[in-house]
C-alpha cells in the first residue's frame, strides 16, 4: 500500500503519535528520522504556541513545564480534525477534565473553558447590535413577548470555582490550593475587545435565559427569582446600551 | 395566579424603565459595517490578519509598532484622527510613533 492517503496517513501518525521513520520504505538514505525529526518538532512548537496563546491563564496556572506535557499528550490523544488551527484547542476543557493526573486541580477546566470562550469570541461572527431606539414605544407586553439574542460572541459562564478572580491575576493562583467560590462571568465582543465581565448571579440568570432562546419577559422573571433584590433594570440597560443584543432570528 | 402576575408586574416596569435608561446612556458603538481597514495604527502582535508584503497570514504576528503595511479594523473617522491611513503605506505611522 503505496497509495497518497495511505503515505498522508503514517506520515501524520508520525507527526502526532511519534513514531522515528514513517515513511522509510519510501524514502531510505539513513538519514530520514533526523530529518522528520525537525518537522516533528516544529509542528509540535507552532501548535503548543497556539495553545499557548489561547489559554494564557491555563498556562500561567501549571506553568510552561506542566503546561507543555499537557499539550503534548492533547496533540497526540486529540489531533485538530480541522484544516486550520482557530477552533483547535476546544476540546481541551474537556480532556483537562478527563486528564488524572490534573484531577487534584478541578477548578483547571472552568479555567480552560474561561480561556477557550474568549479565545473564541475574537474569531465569532460580527453582528449588528440593537440599539434601545429599537425598543422604545414597545408595550411592555410586547416588551416581556420580546425574543433578543446575544450577539454571536456573547458567552454567559457559570463556574463553582473563583475564574473570574483567576483570570484577573492567575500568578497568584499558580500552585496554589484554590477553595471553591461561584462566580459567573460574560465573555463578549460587542466591538473590537474581547470583554470579560463579572456578573451578579441574578443577571447570569438573565443572560443565561437570552441566551438559551427564553423571551425576554422569562429571562427577567428568572433574574428576579434568583435574587429578588436584583436591580434588574440597570443592569439589563447597561447591556442593551453596552450593545450585548441583537434581533433573534424568527 | 395574582402574585404571578404582580411580579411580572414589576419585572415589566423594570424593563420599560431599562429602555429610557438605556437610551440615555452611551449609544451604542459603530457597528463592523462602518469600519474600514486602517493602515498604520495597529501595535506589534494587534494587527488584524494578513499584512501587505505577506510577510505573515494572520493576526497578531506583527513585530513593528505602528507599521504603515498593518492594518486594523477602524472607523474612519477614528482612523484619520490616529493618523492611520486606508490603503498600505511605507514606514511606520509618526503621529502615534511620536
Amino acid at each position: 500500500m503505496t497509495g497518497l492517503a495511505d503515505i498522508q496517513a503514517r506520515f501524520a501518525a508520525g507527526v502526532f503519535q511519534g513514531s522515528d521513520a514513517p515513511l522509510a520504505d519510501l524514502v531510505d538514505d539513513g538519514r530520514q528520522a533526523a530529518r522528520f525529526a525537525v518537522y516533528r518538532n516544529n509542528t509540535h512548537a507552532s501548535i503548543l504556541d497556539v495553545l499557548a496563546d489561547a489559554f494564557p491563564t491555563l498556562q500561567t496556572l501549571l506553568g510552561d513545564r506542566l503546561f507543555t506535557r499537557l499539550v503534548t499528550a492533547f496533540i497526540r490523544n486529540a489531533p485538530s480534525r480541522a484544516n486550520h488551527l482557530l477552533d483547535y484547542g476546544a476540546e481541551l476543557p474537556g480532556f483537562i477534565a478527563l486528564s488524572e493526573p490534573l484531577a487534584d486541580r478541578p477548578w483547571l477546566v472552568d479555567v480552560a473553558r474561561l480561556d477557550w470562550t474568549r479565545n473564541a469570541a475574537y474569531a465569532a461572527a460580527d453582528a449588528t447590535p440593537l440599539g434601545p431606539s429599537a425598543l422604545q414605544g414597545l408595550t411592555p407586553e410586547a416588551l416581556m413577548d420580546l425574543r433578543l439574542s446575544l450577539i454571536p460572541s456573547a458567552v454567559p459562564l457559570a463556574s463553582g470555582w473563583p475564574v473570574h478572580a483567576i483570570w484577573m491575576n492567575a500568578a497568584a493562583f499558580a500552585d496554589e490550593q484554590i477553595r471553591p467560590r461561584d462566580e459567573h462571568v460574560l465573555v463578549a465582543r460587542p466591538g473590537m475587545q474581547v470583554e470579560t465581565l463579572l456578573l451578579h448571579p441574578a443577571e447570569h440568570a438573565l443572560l443565561a435565559a437570552l441566551h438559551g432562546c427564553g423571551s425576554l419577559g422569562e429571562a427577567a422573571m428568572a433574574a428576579q427569582e434568583a435574587d429578588p433584590s436584583f436591580d434588574l433594570m440597570t443592569a439589563f440597560a447597561g447591556h442593551l446600551s453596552g450593545g450585548l443584543f441583537t434581533a433573534s432570528e424568527p | 395566579m395574582k402574585t404571578t402576575s404582580l411580579k411580572s408586574l414589576s419585572v415589566a416596569a423594570a424593563l420599560m424603565g431599562a429602555v429610557g435608561m438605556a437610551a440615555a446612556l452611551a449609544p451604542v458603538e459603530a457597528t463592523a459595517a462602518d469600519k474600514v481597514k486602517c493602515y498604520g495604527i495597529s501595535k506589534a502582535g494587534q494587527n488584524d490578519c494578513a499584512n501587505k508584503a505577506g510577510t505573515h497570514s494572520c493576526a497578531g504576528q506583527s513585530t513593528v509598532d505602528y507599521d504603515g503595511g498593518e492594518w486594523k479594523l477602524a472607523t474612519a473617522d477614528k482612523c484619520a484622527e490616529m493618523g492611520g491611513q486606508q490603503t498600505a503605506f511605507d514606514g511606520v505611522n509618526d503621529k502615534l510613533k511620536g
